[in-house]
Order: C-alpha cells, then sequence, then structure tokens
C-alpha cells in the first residue's frame, strides 16, 4: 500500500472515531509538522506545543479533510494559520528577538567560520520575514514543492517561488557566497 | 554545487527530530481526550442550566401536581428511606458468583 493510500485508510477510520487511527497519524506526519514550526517559529518548545495544537485541531476537523492536497500539506495549513495567530500575540518579544538577531548578524565577522555555523543559519533563518521563513522551511526543509507550500500558507504561487528564491539567497550569503 | 550549497542543504536536511516520538504523541492523544472532556462537560453544565431554567419557569405550574408525591414522601418517606438502605446492604453483601469453573 502506498503511504497516501495508508493514510487515507487511517483518515477514514479516524473519521469513524477511531483514536489509534488518529495515533498513527500523528505518528506519520508529526516529524514534518513539528520541523516546519521548529524552523518558522525559532522556538523550539513554542513550536512543539502548537504542533500538538495542530494535530487536536486537525482530530476535530478531520471530517472536513476533502483529500484535494496531501494530508501532510493540510496538518501544514493549520500549523501556519496556528503559527501566525500565535505570532500576533508573540509580536512584541518576537520583535525585540528580531531586532537583536538583526543586530547580532550585523555584529558579526564577515566570515561565519568563526562561529558556529549552525547558528548562524538559524539567526538568519529568524531574521527572514514570517511568510519567507516559512516558506522556506517548507520547500527547503520540508521538501515541498512550490505548489504545495502556496496550498498551505494560501499564497499566490509566484510570492512562494520569490520567497523561497529570496530566503535561499540570505542564508548562502551568510554561508559567504554573495 | 557549490560549498556553500552543500552546506545548506545539510543544515536542512538535519531537523533534530526522530522520526516517531512517543511522547509527542501520547502528548497529543492526551490533550485532544482533555479538550473533548471539557467540551462534553460545558455541554453537560449548558443542559443542566437549561433545565434549572426550564424547572424555574415551569414551577408555578408544576407546583399543584408535585403536591401529590410530595404528601406521600412526607408521610411514607422514612419507610421507603429504610427499604431502600436495607436493599442496598443486600446487595452489597450479597456473595458474588466468581465465574471460575464450578467444581464438583
Amino acid at each position: 500500500m502506498t503511504p497516501e493510500g495508508l493514510d487515507l485508510e487511517l483518515i477514514e477510520a479516524a473519521r469513524r472515531g477511531s483514536s489509534a487511527a488518529f495515533g498513527r497519524l500523528v505518528d506519520r506526519h508529526q516529524r514534518a509538522v513539528r520541523a516546519f514550526l521548529r524552523r518558522a517559529c525559532g522556538n523550539d518548545a513554542e513550536a512543539d506545543d502548537l504542533a500538538q495544537e495542530t494535530f487536536v485541531t486537525a482530530w476535530e476537523r478531520i471530517g472536513r479533510f476533502r483529500g484535494e492536497a496531501g494530508l501532510r500539506t493540510w496538518l501544514c495549513g493549520i500549523a501556519w494559520r496556528k503559527l501566525a495567530t500565535a505570532r500576533r500575540s508573540w509580536a512584541r518579544s518576537s520583535r525585540r528577538e528580531t531586532e537583536w538577531m538583526e543586530t547580532e548578524a550585523l555584529e558579526r565577522p564577515a566570515t561565519p567560520g568563526q562561529l558556529d555555523q549552525r547558528m548562524a543559519l538559524e539567526a538568519a533563518l529568524a531574521s527572514l520575514p514570517l511568510e519567507q521563513r516559512a516558506a522556506v522551511a517548507l520547500c527547503l526543509g520540508g521538501e515541498f514543492t512550490h505548489a504545495e507550500a502556496a496550498e498551505a500558507l494560501e499564497l499566490p504561487l509566484g510570492t512562494v517561488k520569490s520567497h523561497v528564491t529570496r530566503g535561499r539567497a540570505r542564508l548562502l550569503q551568510v554561508l559567504g557566497e554573495a | 554545487m557549490t560549498d556553500a550549497e552543500k552546506k545548506l542543504d545539510a543544515f536542512f536536511a538535519d531537523d533534530g527530530l526522530p522520526a516517531r516520538d512517543q511522547a509527542f504523541t501520547h502528548a497529543v492523544m492526551r490533550r485532544a481526550a482533555a479538550r473533548r472532556l471539557r467540551a462534553e462537560l460545558a455541554w453537560l453544565g449548558a443542559v443542566c442550566l437549561l433545565g434549572a431554567v426550564v424547572l424555574w419557569a415551569l414551577a408555578p405550574a408544576l407546583e399543584p401536581i408535585l403536591h401529590l408525591p410530595a404528601r406521600l414522601i412526607e408521610t411514607a418517606g422514612p419507610a421507603i428511606g429504610v427499604i431502600v438502605v436495607v436493599f442496598t446492604l443486600l446487595l452489597i453483601t450479597a456473595p458474588r458468583d466468581a465465574g471460575g469453573p464450578v467444581s464438583a
């Protein structure tokens, strides 16, 4: 059975009220959702909390899943809306954080080899605008196609492509490639 | 592919997460169950509140009807109470069938 076929079978069972089937769906897709949120959010604990909320909401709305997009895309769409809502309440602290990260980026030596490269990339990712960061997290980190990312983020395809290109260029710049 | 592109790919390939984290799944299921319980309690609370309001509104009309059972409880209440207590005690203390095989 294909992974998509197994997903559909588990979705049907979850719709009939099987918590075991839904648990298997959580098992199968938790990594994609958590990784997306961790990269887009920049805070692992907050991201995992949002990921749990995402799955709880998904179970409540499993009857509305029509299968037009893949389950992973649908889940990341829910995660994205949760993140955008949460972001509004975090706006103040997050702005301070972003300002600090931008300052750090300016003060950072030109050669990232002097710093931990991973931390430098994480800081650069966190300094991207939220939509751009989410598009980068899905397309570069989650191996989503541009169309899938556009569906999940509810953005035009062209906007997603532009976000990914710009975000990638910024990250490569941090790695020392002009 | 340049060196920077390889490093970027490696950065995105390593998310530091296990493929399946049972603790995460349990946390999701626990949170879902708690939310369902809260929703059911809220529903029950609303139904009880509605019932109380309806009874309060109907109280003047129900009062004459309830006089008869009230008088019955007033006179036979203690006797009914004793019977219920004795019956409950008998039910609790009665030997139960263990459900195992019957020995000869």
